[in-house]
């Protein structure tokens, strides 16, 4: 492998890393509140994509009008699933999981009736190449990078500066002393179902105008959100961004090098491994 | 829990009426329902862990092993049908080992993490190593089952087979729950420190428990390979791990039954829509008013109807005074 | 725990339901089923869509004219079609249905992988394929009722000594193709052509058809400096993103598809200004032959919008029906006997089935076959070849 071929990988892997991270995110957070994984995130990742084929493409309502309106939509979707799956389970892990699964799969199946047969492709936003170290990249890959810089500074300032935030935090820490100091810890997991959802959906808005659209497509950004939340330590989200870099990183440079399908293969081995000997990952807490 | 006579008065026409099936049905649902016994095998067979306490979404790669080993052995080597079912159930318990010793100690979604991510390890593994499994083009010319040298041509001889398999393992899992093994399954489940408190050696009957899944999984592989002669890496993904669990808790996890009715419900559910979109829709739907309005599983409407039915006479009974 | 549950009672009920519902294959006896499974969704629709249109127009035209006439009696064609999705199993399945519950004894079957699983069966139930599929061995004595009913790589690569004709300036090829038994075929036959007419093969790659992000192994490929990158079998939306990124990484050569693609899918994703020049083999945009013209008028009134593969995936139609008329009988084995002997008119003229030097037996279609460039996003009709065997 020539360096100039390693550079352009890394730069490509820091791109998709990124919205790799936005999943990450989501999960994290739900996971850290509520010790679940939302098995439904790939499905949300992929209406997020096909609101902005919708919004964006066949209404022509211009771009990130519709980005910002596909993380509303699906956050108030993430909130009004936590109201009627999540809260009538009563929060027993299992049960939750497979709710959880059994909407991911009936969302997935109905996008083929609703959406149609074919795959969609979104023309691209931000068309061009552009010079970056002395190899090509697209300007749309690259403009990913500052968007979701953007959200997960949002991110971080909603979890540390505001008031919602510390009772997210508090919830994360200890759940029945944050529910006696008044917090109504129903109503924050809403939120953090809002904001983990928003989030997935950002990221597949992102993509949307790069890759094409089908109602699977959340499937693989899914597994290796996971790859990411397990190395970043579950529940930490700086754990989340860091690991989402990485596997961004050493996923495009190691997938060029042997294949993605191989890549994906050694992923899924060390994170065995690490589960095994060195669960809580890089920040997470002890298992 | 012994075999109650009312059980055992159902039991047998079920029986019955499964050993008459191939001689009203056609071919095509003669091969419907063995695969409905095999997945009876997998849901039956991932009970003991589940009773554990042991979240596994990654029932499926033991099947893959199963499947992929009996199929290669047949196919390559000319291996006879028993001993390529052996073979398989074995290398599926002994991978299974490999993954579920180390795991022992994960609790909870930990555990339920490392499935997942070996049922994807399998694949891209069955995937990848184009030379043996032909990769992403499938493995075909697998042989037919075998019994004693006599090939099993056609459909119905292959369904018998699979009755026979699944009465089988169905009644060596019977007699364990109904055992003091079972006995302490359940305690594992309910309240693992507990047990251990009371000198229970959790992680090795909890290792039992896997084991004994990832055998009859194996099991349920090999039968389907040289059922189905045709293999195919994705098949046995996160998807099918995921059916295989949800059996499990749509049919119920009280009761020893509850995989049985589940998966027989959710395979025969899907049949009228096969190939269709609707047959995931419906599916998923069925997964989620089970676990949001049933969270017994099927296994409890009956009583669950019962109880409506005492509730509304006696309220007959009673006029109501409630606007 | 509540006494007397019966743990069987659903297999009791389900059984009992579906001996109730089974349904015999006893239809109407003056009508032929013809089986169909395609992908009708995911990537590959572009390609299961308009095969399968293209099979029921041409039938519907045939009843419309009074049917079938086998010996004094009049038959109505019938089909009964499936979506794989080009999952392999899926189409295992399905064929299997077709064959053991709709009890066809006819099918077209679309993908390399699909067919070469359901070898077996369809051999053993001796049901008549005929085929859109590249793989190896698919043509061979050993599947007499198979016929492929399309050009396959031993014939398209007839292509590539007209691109070394007119453009001898390009001299270093890269493939890449599926990885899966259509994409292995396409690259051994198709590599082994080029070096034999003195192109160096530059590149060899092959990517898992699930894939989106290609820039891993465009980056392989590139570093290679092809001159052109030949794109083997893969479906149109593959085509595009292909494309698409490998401009964007820099490649500013040609490309070029051997087998079947819709390029107007192609540039719509990848778009226009990158696919110019793009030579590709089964679909044509313009100019189109008259017969073809009220080929397009037909379809697009029965369906609402023209799709270009249908001319050269409708060849399934064409034969089976010039066949079940000159075997004047509905049995497979007579039918078959009937193809390699007839010949019919496709959309592109005279057609005939052959190859037997090649393949040991002559199933495969010989016609003159359609190779198009694109230009201004519009695939150009550039020259019609016969294959070189006959």
């Amino acid at each position: 492998m020539t360096p100039a071929l390693f550079v352009q990988s890394a730069v490509i892997g820091l791109s998709i890393g990124s919205i790799y991270i936005l999943m990450a995110l989501g999960l994290t957070l739900m996971f850290g509140m509520m010790h679940i994984i939302n098995f439904a995130h790939g499905a949300i990742y992929m209406l997020g994509a096909f609101v902005i084929y919708y919004v964006f493409f066949q209404w022509g309502v211009p771009y990130f009008a519709a980005f910002v309106l596909a993380m509303l939509l699906l956050g108030l979707f993430g909130y009004l699933v936590e109201r009627s799956i999540y809260r009538p389970i009563k929060g027993g892990v299992e049960p939750t999981l497979v709710a959880l699964l059994a909407l991911t799969t009936f969302l997935q199946a109905a996008g083929y009736p609703v959406f149609g047969p074919l795959d969609k492709h979104v023309p691209p936003v931000f068309a061009g190449t552009r010079n970056v170290l002395g190899v090509m990249i697209s300007v749309e890959r690259l403009m990913i990078i500052p968007v979701a810089g953007a959200l997960v500074v949002g991110l971080y300032l909603f979890i540390n500066k505001t008031r919602l935030g510390a009772a997210m935090r508090a919830i994360e820490q200890d759940k029945e002393a944050a529910a006696l100091q008044g917090i109504d810890v129903h109503v924050v997991n809403g939120l953090a179902f809002a904001v983990g959802f928003a989030l997935a959906a950002a990221s597949g808005a992102l993509m949307a105008p790069i890759f094409k659209l089908d109602p699977m497509m959340g499937e693989q950004p899914l597994l290796k959100a996971f790859i990411i939340i397990i190395l970043g330590g579950l529940g930490s989200i700086p754990g989340a961004i860091l690991g989402g870099l990485i596997l961004g990183l050493i996923d495009s440079i190691v997938a060029t090098a042997l294949g993605a399908e191989p890549a994906f293969l050694l992923s899924f081995v060390f994170i065995i491994l690490l589960l095994l000997f060195r669960p809580s990952g890089l920040f997470g807490h002890a298992a | 829990m012994p075999l109650s006579a009312r059980s055992a008065a159902a039991v047998i026409p079920a029986l019955a009426l499964l050993l008459a099936l191939p001689l009203v049905g056609g071919d095509y649902y003669v091969h419907i329902l063995a695969l409905v016994f095999t997945n009876v095998i997998l849901a039956a067979s991932l009970r003991p862990s589940l009773t554990c306490g042991q979240l596994n979404i990654g029932h499926s790669a033991f099947m893959s092993v199963g499947a992929y080993t009996s199929g290669l052995l047949a196919r390559n080597l000319g291996v006879p049908f028993e001993v390529s079912l052996l073979a398989g159930a074995l290398l599926a318990t002994a991978v299974g080992l490999v993954i579920g010793y180390p795991s022992l100690r994960l609790r909870g979604v930990y555990f339920a993490m490392v499935t997942v991510a070996f049922v994807e390890v399998i694949r891209l593994i069955a995937q990848l190593w184009v030379p043996l499994t032909r990769g992403m083009s499938g493995l075909s010319g697998i042989p037919k089952p075998s019994i004693l040298g006599t090939t099993l041509v056609t459909k119905t001889s292959q369904y018998y087979l699979a009755l026979v398999l699944m009465l089988i393992v169905l009644l060596v899992l019977y007699k364990l729950e109904s055992s003091r093994l079972g006995f302490i399954w359940k305690s594992i489940g309910m309240s693992d420190n507990l047990a251990q408190s009371l000198g229970i050696n959790i992680a090795k009957h909890k290792l039992i428990a896997f084991a004994l899944g990832c055998f009859f999984a194996g099991v349920a592989g090999a039968y389907y390979a040289h059922f189905i002669r045709f293999l195919f890496p994705p098949e046995f993904g996160f998807l099918m791990a995921t059916n295989i669990l949800v059996y499990n808790f749509v049919g119920g996890r009280g009761h020893f039954a509850g995989p049985i009715v589940g998966a027989v419900f959710l395979s025969l559910l899907s049949e009228p829509f096969r190939g269709s979109p609707y047959e995931t829709i419906f599916f998923s739907l069925a997964m989620l008013l089970t676990i949001l309005f049933l969270p017994g599983g099927l296994i409890t409407l009956p009583g669950k109807l019962a109880e409506l039915r005492q509730w509304s006479t006696t309220s007959a009974a009673r006029p109501s005074t409630a606007a | 725990m509540r006494a007397g549950f019966s743990p069987n009672w659903a297999a009791l009920l389900g059984a009992a339901a579906l001996i109730a519902g089974s349904t015999g294959s006893g239809l109407a006896a003056d009508v032929i089923k013809f089986g169909i499974s395609t992908p009708l969704s995911g990537p590959a629709a572009p390609w299961g869509i308009p095969h399968k249109n293209a099979i029921e127009l041409i039938f519907d035209e045939t009843n419309a004219q009074g049917g079938l006439d086998v010996n004094g009696k009049k038959y109505k064609l019938d089909i009964v079609a499936y979506d794989h999705k080009y999952v392999i199993a899926e189409g295992v399945a399905t064929v299997n249905r077709l064959i053991a519950k709709d009890g066809v004894k006819y099918i077209s079957v679309l993908g390399g992988s699909v067919v070469k699983a359901i070898e077996e069966p369809v051999n053993e139930s001796r049901v008549l394929n005929l085929p859109l599929a590249y793989a190896d061995g698919l043509v061979s004595p050993k599947n007499p009722l198979t016929f492929h009913a399309f050009p396959s790589p031993p014939e398209t690569t007839a292509f590539w000594k007209w691109i070394k004709e007119k453009h001898p300036q390009i001299k270093r090829v890269a493939t890449l193709s599926p990885n899966d038994d259509t994409g292995w075929w396409s690259i051994k036959v198709e590599t082994n052509f080029v070096e034999k007419l003195g192109y160096q093969v530059a590149a060899k790659e092959f990517f898992e058809r699930s894939v989106t992000d290609f820039n891993p192994v465009l980056l392989r490929i590139l570093a290679q400096k092809p001159d052109i990158i030949s794109v083997n079998a893969a479906p149109a939306g593959s085509v595009g993103l292909i494309i698409k990124q490998a401009r964007e990484l820099g490649f500013k050569g040609r490309f070029v598809h051997i087998g079947q693609c819709d390029t107007s899918v192609v540039a719509g994703i990848a778009g226009k200004a990158n696919v110019e020049g793009m030579w590709v083999h089964g679909y044509v945009q313009t100019p189109l032959p008259e017969k073809i013209k009220s080929w397009q008028a037909r379809y697009t009134k029965r369906y609402g919008e023209w799709n270009a593969t249908s001319i050269d995936f409708a060849n399934p139609a064409f034969a089976f029906v010039a066949a079940v008329k000159k075997a004047q009988s509905v049995e497979p084995k007579k039918i078959a006997e009937a193809l390699r002997t007839v010949e019919f008119d496709n959309l592109w003229g005279k057609a005939h089935f052959g190859g037997k030097d090649y393949y040991g037996v002559g199933n495969q279609i010989i016609y003159p076959m359609p190779f198009s460039e694109v230009k201004d996003g519009v695939a150009n009709l550039v020259v019609q070849l016969l294959p070189p065997h006959d």
